[in-house]
């Protein structure tokens, strides 16, 4: 009888033990969620003041009368978009944007599904309320692809509060007539020059024919060789 | 060691305790309540793994397949009910860059695992940490299912579904334990 109680007490603090394992357990996983979501709202709190070194006016990045203008047509889901969002956008705002020789622009051509429209309303709605640039970084980063909810209308928002704007005017914008008409516009405009696919960079309004990620500095270089800089 | 033994954890459990018991004195009461509860083992009890085996293999599926469409193995298919394509492209549906899913349907094979070596070897006192597992399991469910309803702002039926699920599976290894600490005693 003695043997059986002292067994019953032993039992006793493995319960508390194991209560407290799975206590533990689940706040490191919450902790650690809510430590790396903060250090991703960190990141694009510093993304939103890295542009703000530059000149910006709606989608264009750089000094309006730079003497290069390079314009890309994008489509948020298109993987390449993304890729040319890193080895080409941010060298040459890093590199040719920022000594005011080249001016960049972004327009819309969502050409894959519905989330590819809506991630260009969302962007219109950033641009709408002067964040456009933290916004698309923000929206890039993501890596959405094939309308799998990455850049639903939902999620459009958390990351438009994420990178310090109003939500509920986003919300409000983003289903509103004139974000749907504004990318309408740009899509209709992209398809008038028959355009057939993403990325599309015209230099000075010339199109460019890319074989690799570097042509397109290239380019840029003659340009500016042309344009006697 | 045949796969078709049956599910018999508690009284494989209380056998261990029943030297103790018979050393206690013997009595013909004693006996006949242990044998009473030997057979509704037989009758009942003894089936209780295989309902929580299940529930474990059907979580670790339905987890798969969630972790699937977040990698986009496959397509997400949500029903009338709820947003689980926002859900699961929220920036909750990770814990430092990997997938919730991911760790559910870790958590979930562990469980089923931990099972079976509870029911090849009883006095493993694995059972104890199957139910922390599980446990732990529900409480991040719930944080989960309360992120959707005040931050995310949408319901995934499927995560619902695997709280259910998980939460049926801490109810069960709960009676189990306690089943097991009063037939100890």
């Amino acid at each position: 009888m003695a043997k059986k109680k002292s067994k019953s007490r032993k039992q006793q603090p493995s319960m508390g033990l194991i209560i407290g394992v799975a206590v533990v357990l689940v706040a490191v996983l919450i902790g650690a969620q809510q430590w790396w979501n903060h250090r991703q709202f960190q990141n694009s709190i510093r993304a939103a003041s890295y542009y703000e070194q530059f000149p910006t006016e709606g989608t264009r990045i750089g000094r309006a009368d730079a003497p290069v203008q390079v314009v890309e047509y994008f489509d948020f889901q298109c993987p390449h978009c993304q890729t040319a969002s890193d080895r080409i956008v941010k060298p040459l705002i890093e590199q040719y944007v920022a000594e005011g020789s080249v001016a960049f622009t972004y327009r819309f051509f969502p050409i894959l599904g519905p989330e590819s429209v809506l991630a260009a309303q969302g962007a219109y709605c950033a641009m709408e309320m002067g964040m456009f640039w933290p916004y698309q970084d923000y929206l890039f980063a993501k890596k959405g692809l094939g309308n799998r909810g990455t850049y639903s209308r939902n999620n459009l928002i958390a990351y438009a509060r994420e990178v310090g704007l109003d939500a509920n005017a986003f919300a409000e914008c983003l289903e509103s007539d004139r974000a749907v008409q504004y990318v309408r516009a740009a899509h209709d405009q992209a398809v008038r020059l028959g355009l057939i696919g993403t990325p599309t960079f015209f230099v000075n309004g010339q199109p460019v024919s890319l074989s690799s990620w570097e042509d397109m500095f290239r380019v840029v270089e003659q340009a500016l060789a042309a344009a006697g800089r | 060691m045949s796969l078709s033994k049956p599910w018999r954890l508690p009284a494989a459990e209380r056998r261990t305790e029943k030297p103790e018991g018979d050393a206690g004195g013997g009595a013909g009461r004693r006996a006949a309540a242990s044998a009473a509860e030997a057979a509704a083992d037989r009758a009942g009890e003894a089936r209780w793994p295989l309902p929580l085996a299940g529930l474990s293999l059907g979580g670790a599926g339905l987890s798969a397949y969630l972790w699937q469409a977040k990698v986009g193995g496959t397509e997400l298919i949500c029903g009338p009910l709820g947003d689980c394509v926002t859900v699961n492209a929220s920036v909750f549906s990770e814990v430092m860059g990997v997938p919730v899913a991911l760790l559910g349907m870790l958590m979930y094979l562990a469980l089923a695992g931990v099972l079976l070596v509870v029911w090849r070897r009883p006095d493993s006192g694995l059972a104890n940490y199957g139910f922390a597992l599980a446990l732990a399991g529900t409480l991040f469910s719930l944080y989960l299912t309360g992120l959707e309803a005040f931050v995310i702002g949408a319901y995934c039926v499927w995560c619902l579904t695997s709280w259910i699920l998980i939460t049926g599976i801490t109810w069960q290894w709960g009676r189990m334990l306690r089943r097991t600490a009063r037939n100890a005693h």
